[in-house]
């Protein structure tokens, strides 16, 4: 096309560097959604042209259909979500609920959790719809929308463990706002731990261990998934307010100074339970969400037992390892998918070990384009190069992998590029990276099947979060790793 | 006498096809003067005066693309061909009033070039157009009646063509403004456009390019759809590597045997060519005796089918898959490159189409829905390409593409004998079989790939000999007319030359056959013959919503990351082109993304950069939206299409678009795009809207970028409108929603009863919080955004009753403010056969059931509501507050009017009391438990 240059523009320039701040951005991409296709495809689940089905809680019955619990109130029973090419039929069981962002099934009857309180639900005439509605614990106070409630699933003594969202995310005005309770089976109410701040998903780790996944904030340099340590504090001191009403329990006897490390208030105060796994700002995340692990004995790929958690903000699954050293739980995450359709919000490990995640776009700067989508995550057989965990040693690491390694190029120490940082333990806002270190691998021993290596490293942090990149290393066969990076929560040297 | 019928006949055609041409959008009673009547009796000098003066440009620029004017058309800046004149030309001659004239009375004056023509052919048929072009054998007609039409109809067929002395364009446009205001503002509009001044010339470019490849380009093509280097190696090495597009590897015939009926393939490698014409597979055998081809033939299916894990299987045909997947066949872009067929199934463009062969024949519906859904796994180098089939649509079209007559041929089941076999396997190696097609894995084909060893490289060949002859002899025979052999002689002669990157652009999309779909600078687009096969689900959008864009200067527009996403990841941003853009794998085509980004230099426009980003934001958020220029009112915002059409999503342009791009295409989009409905809102470089930045193009279009540069966090314009949800009871059940109420805290419960009453309870004071009726609720408050509004009551008629626990201790009551009562604890509810709630909850001991629900009692809507309380031992001094208000007072025994409408009857059984409590007055109900159960009813009208 020829273009006529009187037509084009020509004006003048007056570029200045933009002195303000950019609106906080999502941060870039991996950029490795192409590649993880070929190992993990996501699989659609149809959503009825007429229905907004924005999941906050994810279950499977017995007659292996999937129970979707949304923002909107509904609980749906969805017949065929697992099939290889799902064109699922969506029943709706109960409707006009607050936010459920928690369920479980057992013996006929749902135990949810939305915003007002722990609901068990039931069926009692047999007509395919709730009918009952029994209330087992409304004991916190709820005043404002942000006080989001996020519930477990049954644990093996059949309690729920209920995170509880700070007042506006900020302050705790209403009892118990920034803790965790448990409500048992007969309605009793027992507060675990203080200090939330703004939870997104609650459950077990891989030891069965409960857990729940804070936001970046107040207090919180970044998100974190953390070990709810009864008579434990989780970081942020708003809560304190509520130990009167919980009489199991002592008030921590001094309070953490701001602009801090949690290390050093670690020793100050000993309720603080150190932040497990740290998820690095953007780089993992923006807003950790719902998590569970995948118990599917091998059916989802090389990560049985490990946790998989999704993220709001970036539409992205990521994986985590914990391991508890000197009685500290911490542990490692690692890249998995991006590319979600909506801002996830829960996950659902299926019986053929395919994973469902779902959720909603609304509210929240969100990645993923759709006001809310259910999708599955499909392992298509094949084993992708993947640093598959990374577990503390006294000197070093073990770094192990999904597929054996190429010795030659994984034996050189100039492999594995380390740098370490940490957060300021804050009131204010998040953190940057700080306190930033370079270690040194003194020596890279391969194991004998070249599944794993072992890290001699000179320069270990204690409290620092350990970014590891391993761009060079290849597999036996010659392939690069799917992601090279991972960040490892060093609360403890073993 | 025949023939007068038929004048008169196309006479009446042509008026019932300008009536048609307009369609009414507003209903008319005949003793109301239509619009146009009104306009037409007033002045046009009056009417060009007061759209100078009050008309709306930007109001005109949509209402000129919208589809009920339609104007886009046939008037489009650059387009050729098309019915009427490009306005930018026409206009600028034009004074006010002519405007005016032109659009009332559009026959008035008609432009030159334009007059329309009525043809009466040989056979009769009628029909009305302009005559594009026209030679000694041929006229070309873009058709009145179909504007998207071109016809050609032969010299020789026309028995009377007669001029026209009506316009083309429809005499009763206005009758499609809703009111005068619209006209002033298109009529405004027009004039902006006048007054720019004619724009200069552009080269036309919506037409199918007329060039053709070059022979040395195509020669390539064809020696790659030919898999030539699979037998004459590439000797120079340095060309060879050169080449970008993978060469073509012929299909993996591992389970070849279990997709297609042995029979046929023993037939087609019998002879390929007779049973599949145009295949580009060779015939092998042409210096066998038939005895010995039909012994190569029979030996070679039967190793084919013992290299099958699972023996092929024919299965029935389901007509409506069948049914669904002719649609598709012909919708998603199937048809751009194979031929579209008739009822009975038969090709209607064979000539100009990739060859399908009986596909009936051939394949088992399952293995042909398995090929169509995963292409790439039979076939790996994406000639075929992936359509984006769903499993589901894959197994439509297989229904389609497989059924027919021919699928009920039972096939003659071949078993894999061991003799058989290897003498297969060592035809399969002494034909050249092994050259091209991968049976097992590589390692087997390395050692059957005997030929390739001693035949000639590429740059050594006899060119006349051969393959090349017309001769058949101990070399493969391909179907070749003599163009084609030119042409690969062509190619071979300049095997050694080093292409460049334009070439190496035009050598894939030939390769890949983009150019079926895309026009990209003097080569390819959608031809005139397959046009009817690009549909649109909005045809508001006109061309750009059917058409494939065009590729020229893509790489200037498009940012290398979208553009690989578009071609690697199966990206797409027009939902509304039914066609879709297929995959033909990253190996094969990802190399486009930074060919495109070298070739194609973005466009030279200077861009001032702003100094406050944020300001600049918002100033663009303005004129995005509906005070600005209105860009919602055609384009999609977050996925939300915008109601006269879904044009792109505005949220996506800058995660697409190069800022330079976006900067010329803004200022004049027909210049880029032409017969876009996208109007300009900067004709000749001067804004329509001049208060906004001092009618800066430049400075608005910066603002408008920086807005979108935001994405999908951009603000939300202003008038978008988003649809109200209304939570309704239905089919006779009620309806719950447990979120946050005005003046109740969080733990509200709403409930819509089917007999049209409504209440919300309160489920932290325990207490009958309002009432209303109609309509149940609007969510949208705690449905959207972050959720932090309230439930709004729609209906009428709304009373609030005051804050506090309905049930209480008379002697101690709790002081009432925001919080929770002490003594009183929710335990849930359950629900009747209709869905009404019985709310539970304690206060101490005592249990209490409150249940209401709806009746119609003298034809008004009616709340009867049951409370059952529960005590275990004797309980006095307790109150039950039934109503509060304003004013309450006694209108009969039991009965109370509360406020101005509200009346409460209280069952016999209980003595009431109205008590006032300082601000309001309270209607309650002493009550003394005894153990066991007490109930009180209360009914509410109002």
């Amino acid at each position: 096309m020829r273009l006529n240059t009187n037509f084009l523009l020509v004006l003048t320039f007056t570029i200045t560097m933009a002195p303000a701040l950019r609106a906080q951005t999502l941060g870039e991409y991996w950029d490795t959604a192409e590649e993880e296709a070929k190992y993990y495809k996501i699989v659609e689940i149809p959503i009825p042209e007429d229905a907004a089905i924005e999941a906050g809680s994810f279950e499977v019955l017995p007659d292996d259909r999937l129970a979707i619990g949304t923002r909107r109130g509904d609980i749906l029973l969805v017949e065929g979500a697992f099939d290889q090419f799902p064109q699922p039929t969506y029943k709706r069981f109960a409707s006009g609920l607050d936010e459920v962002m928690g369920m479980s099934f057992k013996d006929g009857a749902f135990y949810i959790t939305q915003q007002t309180e722990v609901t068990k639900v039931t069926d009692e005439d047999g007509d395919g719809l709730a009918d009952h509605f029994r209330t087992l614990s409304d004991a916190w106070g709820f005043r404002n929308y942000h006080e989001f409630a996020f519930g477990s699933k049954l644990d093996p003594e059949g309690n729920i463990w209920v995170a509880l969202c700070l007042s506006k995310s900020y302050q705790s005005d209403e009892p118990f706002r920034g803790w965790c309770v448990k409500v048992t089976p007969d309605g009793k109410t027992i507060p675990v731990c203080s200090g939330i701040r703004s939870p997104g998903g609650i459950g077990p780790n891989e030891h069965g261990v409960m857990f729940y996944a804070e936001s970046q904030g107040p207090w919180n340099g970044s998100c974190s998934l953390k070990v709810l340590q009864p008579g434990g504090f989780m970081g942020h001191p708003a809560s304190f307010r509520w130990y009167d009403l919980a009489e199991n329990l002592d008030k921590p006897t001094v309070q953490p100074n701001t602009r801090s490390r949690l290390l050093t208030e670690r020793k100050r105060v000993k309720e603080l339970v150190p932040y497990a796994v740290v998820f690095p700002y953007i780089k993992m995340g923006r807003s950790i969400s719902g998590f569970m692990v995948d118990r599917t004995g091998g059916k989802f790929g090389p990560f049985e037992n490990q946790i998989f958690v999704g993220d709001f903000s970036l539409s992205v699954v990521m994986r985590a390892t914990t391991e508890q050293i000197n009685g500290v739980w911490q542990g490692a995450c690692y890249p998995f998918r991006e590319g979600l359709a909506t801002g996830l919000l829960a996950c659902q490990f299926t019986p053929r070990g395919d994973l469902i995640v779902g959720g909603t776009n609304r509210g929240w700067p969100v990645r993923g384009p759709r006001e809310f989508a259910i999708q599955r995550l499909d392992w298509t057989g094949i084993v992708p190069f993947e640093i598959k965990q990374i577990n503390a040693l006294p000197d070093g690491f073990r770094v192990t992998f999904t597929k054996p390694v190429d010795p030659t190029i994984a034996s050189k120490n100039d492999c594995y590029r380390l740098s370490t940082f940490t957060h300021v333990y804050q009131q204010g806002y998040g953190s940057p990276e700080v306190d930033q270190t370079t270690p040194v691998v003194t020596e890279a021993i391969v194991a004998q099947d070249g599944m794993s290596v072992r890290l001699k490293i000179d320069g270990l942090v204690q409290g620092h979060v350990h970014e590891f990149d391993l761009a060079p290393i290849r597999s036996a066969e010659g392939g690069k790793l799917v992601h090279v990076n991972a960040y490892y929560t060093l609360n403890e040297i073993p | 006498m025949n023939r007068i019928f038929i004048v008169a006949l196309l006479v009446l055609t042509t008026c019932i096809a300008q009536r048609e041409f307009v369609r009414r959008g507003l209903a008319q009673s005949p003793s109301q003067p239509s619009l146009t009547e009104r306009l037409l009796a007033e002045s046009s000098d009056s009417l060009a005066a007061q759209a100078r003066q009050r008309g709306d440009g930007v109001r005109g620029a949509i209402l000129f693309s919208t589809q009920s004017l339609a104007c886009t058309k046939c008037h489009a800046q650059a387009a050729e061909d098309l019915l009427g004149p490009d306005l930018n030309q026409a206009l600028a001659k034009l004074k006010d009033k002519e405007i005016v004239e032109a659009i009332l009375q559009p026959s008035k004056v008609i432009s030159k070039g334009f007059e329309s023509v009525k043809i009466l052919t040989l056979g009769g048929r009628v029909v009305t157009g302009r005559i594009v072009r026209q030679d000694d054998e041929t006229i070309a007609l873009r058709e009145l009646s179909d504007a998207n039409r071109l016809i050609e109809i032969a010299t020789d067929d026309i028995q009377r063509l007669a001029k026209d002395t009506v316009s083309a364009m429809p005499t009763k446009l206005a009758d499609q403004l809703a009111d005068r205001q619209q006209f002033l503002d298109l009529v405004k509009y027009l004039m902006d456009i006048a007054q720019a001044g004619a724009m200069p010339e552009i080269e036309g470019t919506t037409k199918v390019a007329t060039e053709t490849l070059e022979p040395r380009l195509y020669g390539r093509v064809l020696l790659d759809r030919f898999g030539c280097v699979n037998c004459h190696h590439d000797d120079a090495e340095a060309t060879a590597a050169q080449n970008l597009v993978p060469a073509k590897q012929a299909p993996r015939l591992t389970s070849a045997a279990s997709r297609i009926d042995p029979g046929y393939l023993r037939r087609f490698i019998a002879d390929p060519q007779h049973v599949k014409p145009g295949t580009s597979m060779p015939e092998m055998m042409g210096h066998l005796s038939d005895d010995d081809r039909e012994a190569a033939s029979t030996a070679i299916t039967r190793y084919l089918v013992s290299l099958a894990a699972e023996p092929f299987h024919r299965d029935d045909v389901d007509a409506e898959s069948a049914a669904r997947g002719r649609e598709l066949f012909h919708s998603v872009g199937c048809v751009a490159c194979h031929s579209p067929r008739d009822d009975q199934g038969a090709e209607t463009m064979s000539e100009s189409s990739v060859t399908l062969g009986d596909l009936s024949q051939k394949y088992s519906v399952a293995g042909l829905s398995t090929f169509l859904e995963h292409p790439h796994s039979v076939r790996p180098s994406g000639r075929m390409p992936d359509m984006k089939l769903t499993h589901w649509e894959a197994i439509d079209l297989a229904n389609y593409l497989a059924g027919g007559a021919a699928s009920q041929i039972e096939s003659s089941p071949i078993r894999a004998d061991p003799s058989w076999i290897e003498q297969g396997r060592k035809w399969f190696a002494k034909l050249g079989c092994a050259e091209c097609h991968v049976v097992d894995n590589a390692a087997t084909l390395d050692q059957h790939r005997e030929l390739a060893m001693h035949l000639p490289a590429l740059s050594q060949l006899d060119t006349d000999r051969g393959c090349l002859s017309d001769g058949s002899g101990n070399w493969p025979r391909y179907d070749l007319d003599d163009s084609e052999r030119d042409a690969i002689r062509a190619a071979l002669a300049d095997v050694g030359t080093t292409l460049d990157d334009r070439d190496q652009i035009v050598l894939t999309m030939k390769t890949f056959r983009c150019y079926r779909c895309h026009r990209r600078d003097d080569l390819g687009g959608v031809s005139d013959q397959r046009d009817s096969f690009f549909h649109t689900t909005n045809e508001n959008l006109g061309p750009q919503g059917r058409i494939p864009p065009s590729l020229t200067g893509v790489g200037g527009k498009l940012r290398p990351k979208w553009m690989r996403e578009v071609l690697v990841a199966g990206r797409s941003i027009r939902p509304y082109v039914k066609t879709r853009m297929p995959q033909y794998g990253a190996d094969n085509v990802a190399h486009l993304v930074e060919l495109f980004a070298s070739v194609d230099p973005k466009p030279m426009v200077e861009i001032s950069e702003t100094s406050d980003p944020k300001e600049t934001r918002k100033t663009g958020h303005q004129l995005v939206g509906r005070g600005g220029l209105n860009c919602i009112a055609c384009h999609t915002f977050q996925h939300k299409p915008a109601q006269t059409m879904p044009a792109v999503d505005l949220t996506e342009m800058a995660e697409r678009l190069h800022k330079e791009w976006f900067f010329q295409y803004m200022v004049s989009p027909q210049l880029i795009s032409p017969g876009t409905v996208m109007p300009s809102f900067w004709p000749g470089g001067k804004a329509i809207r001049k208060e906004i930045l001092d009618g800066d193009p430049n400075l608005q279009v910066g603002a408008i970028w920086e807005y979108l540069r935001e994405g999908r966090q951009a603000r939300t314009p202003q008038g978008l409108q988003l649809e109200p949800i209304e939570l309704l009871a239905d089919q006779g059940r009620a309806v719950m929603l447990r979120r946050s109420y005005r003046d109740i805290g969080k733990r509200g419960i709403g409930v819509g009863y089917p007999g049209g009453v409504n209440l919300a309870f309160d489920a932290e004071q325990m207490r009958l919080a309002m009432i209303w009726k109609g309509k149940f609720a609007d969510p949208g408050g705690v449905w959207r955004s972050q959720g932090h509004g309230t439930v709004r009551p729609l209906g009428t008629d709304l009373i609030r009753f005051s804050a506090g626990p309905d049930l209480d201790d008379a002697r101690q009551p709790w002081i009432v403010d925001e919080g929770r009562p002490p003594h009183h604890r929710f335990t849930g509810y359950h629900l009747d056969e209709v869905g009404r709630p019985t709310w539970t909850y304690r206060f101490g001991e005592i249990e209490i059931e409150d249940y209401a629900i709806d009746g119609i009692d003298a034809d008004q809507p009616v709340l009867k509501r049951t409370v059952t309380l529960k005590a275990e031992r004797r309980r006095d001094n307790l109150v039950f507050r039934v109503a509060s208000g304003k004013r309450i007072r006694a209108i009969a025994e039991h009965s109370f009017l509360v406020g101005d409408s509200l009346k409460v009857r209280i069952d016999p059984q209980h003595q009431s009391q109205i008590v006032d409590d300082g601000s309001d007055k309270q209607l309650v109900v002493p009550l003394s438990l005894p153990p066991g159960r007490t109930t009180l009813e209360v009914e509410y009208r109002w």
